[in-house]
C-alpha cells in the first residue's frame, strides 16, 4: 500500500471518521501532505512484520487547541527536528514513522513529515481513533514508558521530557504547548518494531483508507458497511452547548431525528470528541466505541469545533479496538475515564437493544 | 405618487430590474440584455421600469460579475500575495490546491515573510526589508496581506499595509478584513478580493453614475453574500462579499413572490445553473464551514 496523490483524499476523510469529532482540522493537513507528496514522491505503508525486530519507529502526532492549528500551520520540518532529536537520543536512526493518533489531521500530518524524509508509515497507531489525553494510547495500557517525550515547534525549539507518569506527562506536555504558542509536534513511545507488533493497534493506515474509500464510493451505508458500524439517527444539530475548560472543549449537541427517526432525539456529549450518545437518559454509544457525525450530503465527518446548529447530520457508532474493550483498556479510555456513570456496553449490542 | 425602488440584477446575460413600492408590490418589470460596458444594460433597464412621476428613493443593484470572472478567468487582476507567517506556516505553501489556471488568471507572486501573531498576542517582528524589497521588485497591480491570527489582533496586516504604501500604490486588501480565523481561507478569500476589484468597481461606476443621472439624490445600494445590503464604498473595498449574493438573490426574491415559506429554489442562470434550500423567514442562513467557488 502507499499514500499517493490519489489516495490522500480517501486517507483524509478516513481520518476524519475515525476522529470521531477530535484530531484536529483535516482540511489544511491533507493540503501540508499533498504538497509534500507532490514534491517528495509517495509515502509507503509499511506492516510491522515486514521491519527488521530492532527497527526503531517514531510516533508523532501534535498537541494543541484546533482554532491554533487552523492559523499555525507549522513549519514542515517539525518530523526532520523531531526525528534528529531522537536518533541523538537513541545513537541510532529511525526507520519509520507512525502516527501517534489516526484520527483527524494527527493522521494526516505524519505523511507530509514521512514523505519529506523519505520515510515509510507503519500501518498503526495509538489510538485507532482519536481521544483527548495524551495517555490514552494503547502503548500505554501495553506497559510501556512515554519517556524520552520530545516536543517541537514551528520555530525549530526542542524540548526534551521524561515524566515519571502519565499524569505528569500530560500537565509538563500542556505547559511546554502553552509556552510554544498553543501547538507543538511530539514524539513518544519511541519503540522497536518487535514492540509495535503487540503495543499498538494494528492496521489502522489501511482501515482509515478503506473507511474513507467506503464513504467516497458508496457514502454512509459503505462505511456502516466497512465499519462494522450502526446508525445511530440521522436528524438536525437543534441545539450546541460548548466551553473550554482545563483547555478541552467540553459541551453537548443535541440532535433531532428526521425522516424516519422523526420524534426521537439524541444527546452528545463532547469533550474535545464525540464521548456518549444517549436518548432519553439511555446510552446509546459510548467511549471507547466511536461516535461519529457525518454530514448527511457529503458523508464527510463533522469535527466537534464545526457543529453548528441546524447542520443536517447522520450519526453512527463504530466499535473500537479490541485492546480498548479489555478491562485495562477500559480503565484507561473507559466511560468511568471521563466520568460518567454509564457501564460500559459495545455499541453493537446496545444498538441490538 | 409615492416613494418607489428599483432592484437591478446584472447577470452574466441579462440585466433585469423591478420597480417596487413602498409596500414591497411590483409595479413593473423588465429584461434587457447585459451590456459590454454594464452602464448601458443598467440605464435602458432602470428607463423601463420607471413610470413617470414617482420619486424613486432607493436603487439596489445584485451582481454575478464578480463571481463569473472568478469562474471564467477574466478579467482578473493578477494579485501579488504576502502572507506574514514565517516560519510557522510554511507547511502549506499560499494557493495549495488552487487550479492552476485560476492560478495564472489571479496571481501574479507569492512570498511567505518573517512574522506573524501569536494566538497569546505576542508579536513575531515582521521582515519589513523583505517586504519592501519583494513589493518593489514585483511592481504589483494588486496586493493581498495576510498575518496569522489577523482576525485577532490586526496590526500587523496595517502595519504591512502602511510599508507597502512607500513603495507601491496598488491597492491593498487585508485578510483581516475579508473573513475570520483560518489562515488559509482568509488567505485564499483575500487574493479573490484583490482579483476581482477592478470587475466590481466598473459595475459600481456604472450603477453610481446612472443613478445620478436618472435620480439624483437616490440611495444606492449592492446586494451582498448573505442577501442584505451593502453601500457602495462596502462592496469597492469588499467585493468578495458579492461572490454569494446571485444565488441569495434568487432565494430572497422568490421566498418574497410565492410567499412559500419552505421550498427549493432553482437558478437557471446563463453562466452557472444553482440550486438553494430557501427557508423559513426567507433569510439566508450561512454556512459554517469554507466554501469553494472555482
Amino acid at each position: 500500500v502507499r499514500l499517493d496523490l490519489d489516495a490522500l483524499d480517501h486517507y483524509a476523510r478516513g481520518c476524519g471518521v475515525l476522529g470521531a469529532g477530535g484530531g484536529g482540522d483535516v482540511d489544511a493537513p491533507l493540503l501540508q501532505a499533498k504538497a509534500a507528496v507532490a514534491e517528495h514522491g509517495p509515502v509507503e505503508v509499511i506492516d510491522p512484520e515486514d521491519l527488521p525486530d530492532e527497527a526503531l519507529i517514531l510516533p508523532i502526532s501534535g498537541w494543541g487547541a484546533p482554532t491554533v492549528g487552523i492559523e499555525k500551520l507549522g513549519s514542515g520540518r517539525e518530523g526532520e527536528i523531531l526525528r534528529t532529536a531522537a536518533e541523538r537520543w537513541f545513537g541510532e536512526p529511525i526507520v519509520a514513522i507512525m502516527p501517534g493518533e489516526i484520527g483527524g489531521g494527527n493522521g494526516v500530518q505524519p505523511v507530509a513529515w514521512a514523505a519529506r524524509m523519505g520515510l515509510p508509515l507503519v500501518d498503526a497507531d495509538g489510538m485507532g481513533r482519536a481521544f483527548p489525553e495524551g495517555p490514552q494510547v494503547a502503548m500505554h495500557v501495553a506497559g510501556l514508558s512515554p519517556s524520552p517525550v520530545f516536543l517541537t515547534d514551528e520555530h525549530g525549539n526542542v524540548v526534551t521530557l521524561h515524566p515519571v507518569g502519565g499524569d505528569w506527562y500530560e500537565r509538563l506536555a500542556r505547559a511546554v504547548t502553552i509556552a510554544f504558542g498553543g501547538s507543538a509536534i511530539g514524539a513518544d513511545f519511541v519503540m522497536t518494531a518487535e514492540v509495535c507488533r503487540t503495543a499498538t493497534i494494528r492496521g489502522t493506515v489501511s482501515l482509515a483508507m478503506d473507511l474513507g474509500t467506503a464513504v467516497s464510493e458508496q457514502g454512509i451505508e459503505g462505511l456502516l458497511r466497512s465499519s462494522a458500524g450502526v446508525r445511530i439517527i440521522e436528524g438536525k444539530i437543534a441545539d450546541v452547548e460548548r466551553r473550554t475548560t482545563e483547555g478541552f472543549a467540553r459541551g453537548q449537541a443535541l440532535v433531532t431525528g428526521v425522516g424516519s427517526d422523526a420524534g426521537t432525539e439524541v444527546r452528545i456529549h463532547i469533550q474535545n470528541e464525540y464521548l456518549l450518545a444517549t436518548a432519553d437518559e439511555r446510552a446509546i454509544a459510548m467511549v471507547p466505541d466511536l461516535i461519529v457525525v457525518l454530514d448527511a450530503a457529503s458523508g464527510d465527518a463533522v469535527p466537534t469545533e464545526l457543529l453548528r446548529y441546524g447542520q443536517r447530520v447522520v450519526v453512527v457508532g463504530i466499535p473500537s479496538a479490541p485492546v480498548w474493550r479489555t478491562d485495562a483498556g477500559l480503565a484507561v479510555a473507559g466511560p468511568a475515564a471521563f466520568g460518567f456513570p454509564h457501564p460500559y456496553e459495545a455499541v453493537e449490542d446496545l444498538a441490538r437493544g | 405618487v409615492g416613494e418607489v425602488r428599483i432592484g437591478i440584477d446584472v447577470g452574466g446575460t441579462n440585466t433585469d430590474a423591478v420597480l417596487i413600492d413602498g409596500s414591497g408590490n411590483v409595479l413593473s418589470r423588465t429584461k434587457v440584455p447585459t451590456t459590454e460596458d454594464p452602464i448601458d444594460g443598467i440605464a435602458s433597464a432602470m428607463s423601463a421600469v420607471r413610470p413617470a412621476g414617482d420619486q424613486v428613493a432607493l436603487v439596489a443593484l445584485g451582481t454575478t460579475h464578480a463571481v463569473n470572472a472568478i469562474v471564467q478567468r477574466r478579467d482578473l487582476r493578477r494579485v501579488t500575495l504576502i502572507r506574514i507567517g514565517a516560519p510557522g506556516t510554511e507547511a502549506v505553501p499560499p494557493l495549495a490546491g488552487w487550479p492552476e489556471d485560476l492560478v495564472r488568471a489571479a496571481v501574479a507572486r507569492t512570498a511567505v515573510v518573517r512574522g506573524g501573531v501569536e494566538v497569546d498576542g505576542r508579536v513575531l517582528p515582521i521582515d519589513e526589508n523583505k517586504v519592501r524589497r519583494f513589493v518593489e521588485a514585483v511592481n504589483p497591480d494588486a496586493i493581498a496581506i495576510v498575518g496569522t491570527f489577523s482576525p485577532l489582533l490586526p496590526d500587523q496586516e496595517l502595519e504591512a499595509t502602511e510599508l507597502i504604501s512607500e513603495v507601491s500604490s496598488a491597492p491593498v486588501t487585508m485578510g483581516h478584513e475579508v473573513a475570520g480565523l483560518g489562515l488559509l481561507e482568509r488567505e485564499n478569500a483575500a487574493v479573490l478580493n484583490a482579483a476581482i476589484a477592478a470587475v466590481i468597481d466598473r459595475v459600481v461606476d456604472a450603477l453610481e453614475r446612472s443613478v445620478e443621472r436618472s435620480f439624483p439624490g437616490a440611495a444606492v445600494f449592492l446586494t451582498q453574500n448573505d442577501g442584505t445590503l451593502m453601500a457602495p464604498a462596502v462592496a469597492r473595498r469588499l467585493p468578495v462579499l458579492t461572490i454569494g449574493s446571485g444565488p441569495s438573490n434568487s432565494l430572497r426574491g422568490a421566498a418574497t413572490l410565492t410567499g412559500v415559506r419552505d421550498g427549493l429554489v432553482v437558478d437557471v442562470g446563463g453562466t452557472r445553473p444553482t440550486s438553494r434550500r430557501s427557508w423559513p423567514g426567507s433569510h439566508v442562513r450561512r454556512r459554517s464551514a469554507s466554501r469553494s467557488v472555482a
